[in-house]
């Protein structure tokens, strides 16, 4: 039987592992625009910052450390969370895929027809990103 | 799956964050599986049944022992 005598304990650790999941849910975040506005005011404080025409170096910088903060995110997330988290999460990015797979092919399909406007691909990729996380959302709080 | 995980947390007093944190999951995990949205993974269940002391069987219910 595992140790159930000291009541109480079990509490703390959900609290602590809360507010481990938050600490990386929020830390990347919350950590890329102060690193991005620093690199490009220390190495490139003349240039043009969010007006649509990034200085290239930068862009590479910004583009890099987005992706070495995004792998240091998800490895301790997928470590914190758990098995019906990890449920959520699964459905939440296989609809994001599919909406994104099928959704862009007929998305494309009327574009060609003109029937309605060309999209953007951020948007259409910030809208599959969205929906996939809502799905998650939904699953892992209803 | 039905399951016996609310009477038995009730019968011992413990919350929903408590029996979590016993188990390493969840708060909301726990309710997933009370409610029926959510069956646990085999590891979890027998997690599950060793805190409880109890038979798996005892705990989770898949129905195919009411009908033979």
């Amino acid at each position: 039987m595992i140790n159930s005598t000291k009541m109480g304990d079990g509490e703390r650790r959900e609290k602590s592992r809360i507010r481990r999941w938050w600490a990386v849910i929020l830390g990347a975040p919350l950590a890329l625009p102060p690193i991005f506005y620093a690199t490009h005011h220390l190495f490139w404080p003349d240039g043009p910052f969010l007006d649509g025409a990034l200085n290239p170096r930068f862009a590479i910088v910004a583009a890099v450390s987005t992706c070495v903060l995004g792998l240091l995110v998800a490895v301790p997330y997928h470590r914190i969370i758990d098995e019906h988290e990890e449920r959520s999460f699964l459905w939440g990015a296989t609809v994001g895929f599919w909406l994104m797979a099928f959704g862009g092919f007929a998305w494309f399909f009327l574009v060609a027809a003109k029937l309605i406007p060309m999209a953007s691909f951020l948007i259409f990729w910030l809208a599959c990103i969205l929906v996939g996380a809502a799905v998650q959302l939904w699953l892992q709080f209803r | 799956m039905k399951n016996r995980l609310k009477v038995l947390r009730a019968e011992r007093n413990w919350s929903q964050a408590e029996l979590a944190g016993q188990l390493g999951v969840s708060r909301q995990a726990i309710n997933a599986v009370e409610t029926g949205k959510y069956d646990p993974s085999l590891p979890l269940a027998f997690k599950i049944a060793r805190l409880f002391d109890l038979p798996i069987e005892e705990i989770f219910d898949d129905q195919f022992n009411q009908n033979g």
